[in-house]
């Protein structure tokens, strides 16, 4: 089981990484000179956010490829679930910590910043695209409408983006410092940075590692289970003049030969 | 094409004139909101007349999530968007028929909600054609999107809530230009040079385009 091994070194070296960065931005790195500690959230919120985007870029691109005939695989359609996932949990994380860092620093929890309410509608928009997989239906028929749908969140993302920015810019000016903008960021907090995005990519590959083996697994079950109750109607059906007796004692009339194509799921 | 697609808007549009669901139900339920804006806001008038053009979005997109959902629930019953396919209908002139009903029926929901709005909450109007062309700008925007993911949504296990779950988002661009446009509509100078009416009519054509384009892989399973 290769994908196994592969799978569990990813985890160790993401959560070796993770705890190297707390050690690295909570104890080897100085205050910053004019945010102080606060300045340490810099470790965690921008990876945090470039994973997100991420994210939902691995989504968007499954999901094409989902779309286009020559790979249509359901593959895909797993790689865009357990990417998109991944990709909330991490919008989610991006913005309780940009609150965290905007109550001491701009003295509010939220702010209509154009970045920041891009960022929650980017946030609403996957949580519908989640919600929309939870309908019941073929793993084809919801692979082909969620692939359609997160191509279009693709699309609406850079048009959310410009409307708000234009929103905010056109009746004031721009407010908001953007993260890190007053500080600079060089030498060891530099490293402590990098080292930021290297283990929260990690952690996000091996997160979507894992729910695609989750999305696998269902997949798998789904199909034992259909074949299980295949076997029980066939079952039943080797002693079919014994059921149609029963029946037929029960009072009920015998029943009539259902044409196969009447019988199957329209299309 | 035309042609089919006329028959679709054509059918929509009887179902609502036998029905009566938007006559009678929708736009009711539009003017009952805007008078509990007036409970809710305690009748403040200054600030319902600064707040009017966002409280007119608000309304109209919420009203017509149900215009939404109303024309696919026709198309559910029976599977009637199942026999339009085995006519041989195109997906587009589907996409373009139901459009066309829906922003019919949206149009009129919008004058009423304006017209309630501008009696109840008194914001002045500089700009009648700049209102006009914004709104339908938003209406195709608005209907295009519904259509796409009314058909993504459609199914017998998914409640009518996922609908505006989908929808609210991805049409945050509209909503935010379209309120732009009435806020600039409100001074007596503004006209239909307005830079709002020129973002919110692009995102309108990129809307269209999108529906589309999206609706025909969305409705086919």
């Amino acid at each position: 089981m290769t994908s196994t091994l592969v799978r569990k070194a990813v985890g160790v070296t993401s959560l070796v990484l993770v705890a190297a960065t707390v050690v690295m931005g909570l104890f080897v790195t100085p205050p910053d000179v004019v945010q102080g500690n606060l300045a340490r959230l810099l470790y965690v919120h921008p990876p945090v956010a470039w994973v997100a985007y991420l994210a939902y870029g691995v989504t968007s691109i499954a999901s094409g490829l989902y779309l286009w005939r020559p790979t249509r695989s359901l593959k895909w359609d797993r790689i865009a679930v357990a990417s998109a996932e991944v990709g909330v949990v991490f919008t989610g994380l991006t913005l309780v910590t940009g609150s965290i860092w905007g109550r001491p620093a701009w003295g509010v929890w939220w702010t209509w910043d154009a970045r920041l309410t891009s960022t929650a509608i980017l946030f609403v928009l996957y949580l519908g695209y989640l919600a929309l997989r939870r309908i019941p239906l073929s793993a084809e028929t919801r692979a082909k409408r969620s692939a359609v749908a997160a191509l279009i969140a693709f699309i609406d993302v850079p048009i959310v983006h410009e409307s708000v920015v234009w929103w905010r810019t056109l009746h004031q000016g721009a407010t908001v410092a953007t993260l890190g903008a007053n500080t600079k960021v060089h030498g060891i907090m530099a490293w402590t940075l990098l080292l930021g995005f290297v283990a929260f990519t990690m952690v996000y590959i091996w997160m979507a590692m894992l729910r695609y083996r989750v999305e696998t697994m269902a997949a798998e079950i789904e199909s034992t289970q259909l074949e299980a109750w295949e076997a029980e109607r066939m079952a039943e059906a080797g002693a079919p003049d014994a059921a149609i007796g029963r029946l037929l004692e029960s009072g009920a009339r015998a029943p009539k030969e259902v044409p196969a194509d009447q019988g199957a799921t329209p299309k | 094409m035309i042609r089919r697609a006329w028959a679709v808007a054509r059918k929509d549009m009887l179902i609502e004139y036998h029905s009566r669901v938007a006559l009678n139900q929708v736009i009711p339920f539009a003017l009952a909101v805007l008078l509990t804006f007036g409970f809710a806001l305690d009748t403040r008038d200054q600030l319902l007349a600064e707040i009017a053009p966002g409280l007119f979005w608000v309304v109209v997109l919420f009203s017509s999530l149900y215009l939404i959902a109303r024309s696919f629930r026709v198309e559910r019953e029976n599977a009637a968007m199942e026999g339009l396919v085995l006519y041989g209908i195109d997906p587009m002139a589907i996409f373009l028929g139901k459009l066309a009903a829906l922003a019919v029926q949206m149009l009129v929901l919008e004058a009423v909600a304006a017209a309630g709005i501008v009696i109840l909450f008194n914001p002045p109007v500089g700009s009648l054609g700049l209102l006009a062309i914004s709104a339908l700008a938003a209406t195709l925007a608005i209907g295009s999107i519904g259509l796409v993911y009314g058909a993504l949504s459609s199914s017998e296990h998914s409640g009518e809530s996922l609908l505006p779950l989908l929808v609210i988002p991805v049409l945050a661009p509209i909503v935010i230009s379209a309120a732009k446009c009435w806020s600039d509509a409100e001074s007596a100078g503004a006209g239909i040079y307005d830079p709002w009416l020129k973002i919110v009519s692009i995102f309108g054509a990129v809307f269209l385009a999108v529906g589309a384009a999206g609706f025909g892989p969305a409705m086919e399973d």
